[in-house]
């Protein structure tokens, strides 16, 4: 996905001598330098911002859409579209900033999903033994529980991921954002370009209709995770 | 209990779901908390709402395989190409195809009232046509002022023809041999039997300018005799125009159909080749000295900036019946009162219905007033081009028609530039003329009478454009039906 194709240097790119790297103590090492001038004037490597933000964005991105090429891709044209409007980026709350990107990209995504559905070809599921698969959200080990710990915690997470699909755009970003991402809620109304009092109305209705889901499903559920019903 | 709970109201969502953030300030929280202990409800709520925050909270983060990082720059932006289902303004092939055909259909309206004359109530396919024969005629004989080399006094140079621009005029001897004269001079040198004038302004020491009028009075003449050689010298003429081209500044013959139609005399007007005979228009230069009743008018333009086409010198005129029409000239400024030039772009035409005919004292007030600068009329009667040829209405002959006044008008440019000309019946052919009235509408130029299309254009463009307004929303409303997400 990434395009390097050589350009000259923009209004604003900088010299690669006076970068001021969000993690000014990580040399950039491990990828290019892609010096940048946000509209304050301070410099940064844009490297330096995908590495930092790229798991919170990814995150975003698979819990917005649900599958995880999906996401890589949402992500990735994420962050091509910021280095192109970082020269607008006014140097406050690069976090949000970026993952404000990543929410609109989600929903073109899902805008373009709801007009022109497309069914996998493979409707079976991936061999959960087979170590060449796409990894899944579920799939992250958990050194602190055992594994029957760990099959419950995946039911227990697809039911929310199922959950999660049910919700609307708005109340599914409201809810990622806030309860997965443990953004603020003026954080979070800066991803989602909306008041904070708009962001606490999406996450309780939101919040609301994934209880009611969870109890729809809780006979599914471990004992441990049924809601008294 | 429940009696005794009647007033209790249950926490809002909301206000669990701050408190489940630890948005609520202290008096806030106990008192969520309170009616959390009070009422089981209340409880029940918080506690699911708690489990499902917890279980979203508890979720891992998903790490990607993959790093993001770019290798380089991203090329530049070269149009992002959204993925966008629909647009409400995408419309349905119908729409496009009503539009289309609404459009073809205002312009075969808009055609066919204007060729059935229904658009325009003062104009009829017949007077356009007969507009468009007289620019063909004029086009035909236009460029008079490229031969006026050829009007001049053969190896004179127009200069010597400035200094003596009635010799051209005398070069072609009239039916009487009397001497034709086309008053160049100012009123006071133009008296009777003054015999020929040279031009004031070339006597004033500026040879340039009386070389223009010279050249100008050159080709006007030549303008009239090239007009004339076309009609046999056995008949009467019918009439002359004269106009000055445009771009070249320089008269040209014209046959002024199109100025009937401008007077609303179409009826009688003559058409193309109807010109005067050669030894009539002679007659049109002769204003000096005074002359005896003739079928020829004369039409004096003074410097003034005025000039009484209905004056005529001539007794044919006395019982024509036929309007007036008159010329306001705007001179220049820097013209000197006595100079004959004037600027036909500064020039108007207007006419007056047929009034009373000029009593000899107006004449004399012609007569007496600035320098004149061309005359040139004929009398018009019945004829034909070459043979016999009927005019318009029916077929004419010496006995029944005549032409009356006409104020020529170049068809090839704006009335501005139009220039001189007058017609008179021809009372030697015994006949009486019967002019048409005059309507308003029929002294409307065909240029002129665009502006009746406005309301249709109008009511036709606001109608197309109900059209597409229409199938605009009937689209935004199936786009929605369509996208509408299901619950």
């Amino acid at each position: 996905m990434s395009e390097g194709l050589g350009r000259d240097r923009g209004a604003g790119q900088v010299g690669s001598e006076d970068i001021a790297s969000p993690r000014p103590d990580a040399p950039c090492v491990n990828h290019v330098r892609l010096p940048l001038r946000d509209r304050s004037g301070a410099a940064h490597c844009y490297n330096c911002v995908i590495e930092e933000f790229q798991t919170a964005a990814y995150n975003l991105s698979i819990r917005m859409l649900g599958d995880w090429a999906l996401a890589e891709d949402a992500v990735q044209e994420a962050f091509t579209s910021g280095y192109r409007a970082f020269h607008q980026f006014r140097g406050q709350n690069l976090r949000g900033w970026i993952l404000r990107i990543v929410a609109n990209v989600c929903r073109d995504m899902l805008r373009a999903l709801r007009a022109r559905p497309a069914a996998p070809l493979d409707p079976m599921p991936p061999d959960p033994d087979d170590p060449n698969r796409n990894p899944s959200v579920l799939d992250i080990p958990s050194t602190e529980e055992s594994p029957e710990a760990h099959a419950e915690r995946q039911e227990l997470n697809r039911a929310i991921e199922s959950g999660l699909a049910t919700l609307s755009a708005d109340q599914r970003l409201a809810v990622v954002l806030v309860d997965v991402q443990g953004f603020s809620y003026e954080e979070a109304a800066s991803v989602m370009g909306c008041s904070v009092g708009t962001v606490r109305s999406r996450l309780s209705r939101g919040r609301g209709r994934l209880r009611d889901y969870l109890r729809a499903v809780g006979e599914l559920l471990p004992s441990r995770y049924r809601q008294e019903q | 209990m429940r009696i005794l709970r009647r007033g209790h109201s249950h926490l809002k969502p909301e206000t669990l779901s701050e408190y489940l953030d630890g948005r609520l300030g202290g008096p806030a929280a106990s008192k969520v908390e309170e009616e959390a202990a009070s009422c089981p409800e209340c409880r029940e709520e918080l506690d699911s709402l708690r489990f499902t925050v917890g279980s979203l909270r508890s979720m891992a983060q998903a790490v990607s395989r993959n790093d993001f990082a770019l290798e380089g720059a991203p090329p530049e932006y070269e149009g992002y190409q959204k993925t966008w289902p629909a647009t409400p303004f995408r419309m349905p092939g119908w729409v496009y195809m009503g539009a289309a055909a609404a459009a073809v259909l205002v312009v075969a309206l808009l055609l066919s009232g204007d060729l059935l004359g229904l658009v325009s109530p003062g104009s009829s396919p017949i007077e356009e046509q007969a507009f468009s024969d007289a620019a063909a005629t004029a086009m035909e004989i236009a460029p008079l002022g490229t031969r006026g080399g050829d009007t001049a006094v053969e190896g004179e140079d127009m200069s010597a023809a400035a200094s003596a621009p009635l010799a051209m005029a005398e070069s072609a001897p009239g039916p009487d041999e009397r001497p034709v004269d086309m008053k160049i001079a100012a009123s006071g040198d133009a008296k009777p039997g003054n015999g020929p004038t040279p031009a004031p302004v070339a006597a004033a020491g500026e040879p340039d300018a009386g070389r223009m009028e010279a050249t100008r009075a050159a080709t006007l003449t030549h303008a009239v005799e090239a007009a004339t050689e076309k009609s046999p010298e056995s008949e009467p003429p019918i009439m002359v125009t004269v106009a000055l081209s445009p771009i070249t500044q320089t008269p040209t013959a014209v046959t002024p159909v199109a100025m009937a139609a401008m007077q609303g005399i179409s009826a009688t007007s003559p058409v193309e080749g109807d010109i005067v005979a050669k030894e009539e228009v002679k007659e049109t230069y002769r204003s000096d000295p005074p002359v005896t009743p003739s079928p020829i008018d004369v039409t004096a333009i003074t410097a003034s900036g005025h000039a009484d086409l209905s004056m005529s010198k001539s007794s044919s005129a006395t019982d024509t019946g036929q309007g007036t029409a008159v010329r306001e000239v705007t001179p220049p400024l820097e013209m000197p009162d006595a100079s004959p030039a004037f600027t036909p772009a500064q020039s108007r035409i207007t006419t007056t219905p047929p009034g009373p005919t000029p009593t000899p004292a107006q004449v004399e007030k012609l007569e007496t007033k600035g320098p004149t600068l061309a005359v040139a009329t004929a009398p018009a009667v019945a004829k034909t081009k070459e043979g016999i040829r009927p005019t318009r209405p029916g077929p004419m002959d010496k006995s029944t028609s005549a032409g009356p006044a006409l104020i020529g008008q170049s068809p090839i440019s704006t009335p501005e530039l139009a220039i001189i000309t007058t017609m008179k019946g021809d009372q030697t052919a015994g006949s009486e003329i019967v002019p048409e009235p005059v309507s308003p509408d029929s002294a409307e130029s065909p240029s002129s009478r665009t502006g009746a299309y406005w309301p249709v254009l109008l009511g036709l463009g606001a109608a197309l454009m109900a059209v597409l307004l229409t199938a605009l929303v009937i689209s935004a409303k199936t786009y929605r039906r369509r996208n509408r997400q299901p619950e």
